[in-house]
């Protein structure tokens, strides 16, 4: 009896195990602009998504059984839930109540999360009222409270049109858009100023953007580029930070005006003051590179994890428009230009979007980690 | 009466002034137009000297594989002058690449001229195109940049830094990128055999 009673119990808890592991759990939450369904499991999946009116399709690789409420749901876009195994895939449909929308979707780890968004897409947009809404509402990330402006800066505009792409995009349009785009996400859920250096097609010099956010006492600095190269293969977003022309030099000088600026202030007759201000000035990036280099790698991880791929890291060199900048600074190649394919990928307000999107998760990731 | 004659004697000597001093600020003016002229013949054309000695130099070039230079050697005449050498290194680069490389500079830039100081740095002029015929774009503006001062650098030991002048002048950027403004230090962890630097 004992015995049978063991085999028993082992038998019970491995199926517990075993369902535990295969079911897959749907969670979902509106908020204020957007609705979101994470679907939560324990080993990795891959997965297909396509949309219909009204409906999307989630296709897993694989036998799930889904775990939901039965409850019946309660939300402003999601109607119902449905689910049916078919030759050795898993199939998953979310139903709408509205036909119109649109989809952002991305996975996160420990534990594997695919993360669906779906925002409604009214037939007339009223911005404003969305804007207001949306400003007031969902402020829940935890720790962020220190950082108060950022400051995105959409490269080249105006008579410089920065690179041109094989088929005649032009840089200094798609980065206005995914930096508009960026500031839309961030002001959806952070409550923080957020300027841009420009908002239209105009010129604007590398001087003048750094002093708007040196003026604006920003505590970040994001310009945002598109790459292009000799090489017509070259692909893939890379992130960058400021390095020093001729380090070595320009460390001496500033380690010298750091050790020895109280008696500089007293030998030096005050009209020459400025000048050594302005000087210091010049160097206004080097207190920061450590944060710059910090914020680089969060941005990277998400574009990397965005564009699937790992190879491309962040990098070094003496950027103009980040070594006039007194706060955390970095400048974004969101993707080459140069490149047909990658070209035809920025025109997309799809991969603008995601880009934003994984731009801003950066952010975040930068903030919790060095945040209080 | 002779109130008359000193007013047409002033008149007239006041205008053969004035023609005096008109003919003489116009010929001022050409002679400037004529220097300017041959100036701008003789920049575009660096003259190297032939000598029966040679040196072998090494110069760097962009390839289709990765983002970083490759090497491609040339023999270039051993003059005395270290500026001459590094003229000849410039234009090479200027030339392009013999093996399977890619452009390092647009073909139609022009080496105007190059300078060095005592203290190792040399400052290299180039014309507009330059920056006008370049694609544009961070990787293209860091390869150009780091080709022209490798190149330089690991060759000639006496040169420590280079700066890039266009048309003579300190240029913020080639395409609103890469700072100028200041003199470069080689960066030898871009070549591709060199990684480990």
């Amino acid at each position: 009896m004992k015995k049978r009673s063991f085999i028993f119990s082992v038998i019970f808890l491995y199926s517990i195990l075993y369902l535990h592991g295969l079911s897959l759990k749907v969670r979902y939450a509106d908020h204020p602009d957007f609705t979101r369904v994470v679907i939560e499991s324990y080993t990795p999946f891959s997965y297909q998504i396509y949309t219909q009116p009204g409906k999307i399709n989630v296709i897993i690789n694989g036998s799930f059984d889904f775990n939901f409420s039965k409850k019946g749901i309660y939300s402003r876009i999601l109607k119902k839930f449905q689910w049916e195994k078919k030759n050795s895939n898993t199939h998953f449909r979310i139903i709408l109540k509205k036909n119109r929308f649109s989809l952002d979707y991305f996975t996160l780890i420990n534990p594997f999360r695919l993360v669906i968004d779906i925002k409604e897409l009214p037939p007339s947009i009223i911005p404003e009222l969305e804007g207001k809404e949306a400003e007031s509402a969902s402020y829940s990330e935890k720790g962020l409270n220190y950082i108060k402006t950022i400051v995105i800066d959409p490269g080249h505009g105006g008579s410089d049109r920065g690179a041109r792409g094989p088929s005649g995009l032009l840089e200094k349009n798609v980065t206005l858009t995914i930096a508009k785009e960026l500031k839309a996400i961030i002001k959806r859920n952070l409550p923080v100023r957020v300027i841009l250096t420009r908002t239209e097609d105009i010129n604007l010099s590398l001087e003048e953007r750094a002093s708007i956010a040196n003026n604006q006492k920003a505590d970040m600095f994001i310009s945002i580029h598109a790459n292009a190269s000799y090489r017509k293969s070259a692909h893939g977003s890379e992130t960058y930070f400021l390095s020093l022309h001729s380090s070595d030099e320009e460390i001496r000088r500033l380690a010298y005006f750091e050790n020895n600026s109280d008696k500089l202030e007293n030998e030096i007759l005050p009209e020459n003051i400025e000048d050594i201000k302005l000087i210091l000035w010049d160097l206004a990036q080097t207190s920061y590179l450590k944060q710059s280099s910090q914020l680089a790698e969060f941005i990277q991880n998400e574009l990397n994890y965005l564009l699937g791929t790992t190879n491309r890291g962040v990098k070094q060199a003496p950027f103009k428009v980040l070594s006039n900048v007194a706060m955390p600074a970095v400048l974004i190649e969101v993707a080459f230009i140069s490149n047909p394919e990658e070209e035809k990928k920025l025109s997309s307000p799809k991969f603008q979007h995601q880009v934003a999107l994984a731009i801003y998760r950066g952010i975040i990731n930068y903030l919790k980690a060095t945040g209080s | 009466m002779k109130r008359r004659k000193e007013i047409i004697l002033i008149v007239s000597l006041i205008g053969i002034i004035c023609i005096l001093i008109i003919s003489i600020i116009l010929s001022l003016k050409t002679e400037k137009i004529k220097v300017k002229k041959e100036e701008a013949a003789q920049i575009y054309s660096p003259i190297i000297k032939e000598t029966t000695e040679k040196k072998e130099v090494t110069i760097f070039f962009p390839s289709e594989k990765d983002s970083l230079l490759y090497p491609e050697t040339r023999e270039i005449y051993l003059t005395p002058s270290l500026i001459q050498q590094a003229k000849q290194v410039i234009l090479e680069l200027i030339k392009g690449p013999e093996h399977d490389h890619l452009p390092s500079l647009p073909s139609t830039t022009k080496l105007r001229e190059i300078f060095i100081t005592d203290d190792g740095t040399a400052y290299i002029d180039f014309s507009k195109e330059i920056y006008q015929q370049h694609p544009g774009g961070s990787e293209a503006e860091i390869i150009s940049i780091y080709a022209i001062v490798n190149s330089l650098t690991y060759n000639f030991p006496q040169i420590k830094k280079v700066q890039i002048l266009i048309e003579g002048l300190e240029k913020e950027t080639l395409n609103g990128h890469i700072d100028l403004t200041k003199p470069f230090s080689p960066r030898f962890n871009l070549i591709a055999s060199n990684k480990e630097y």
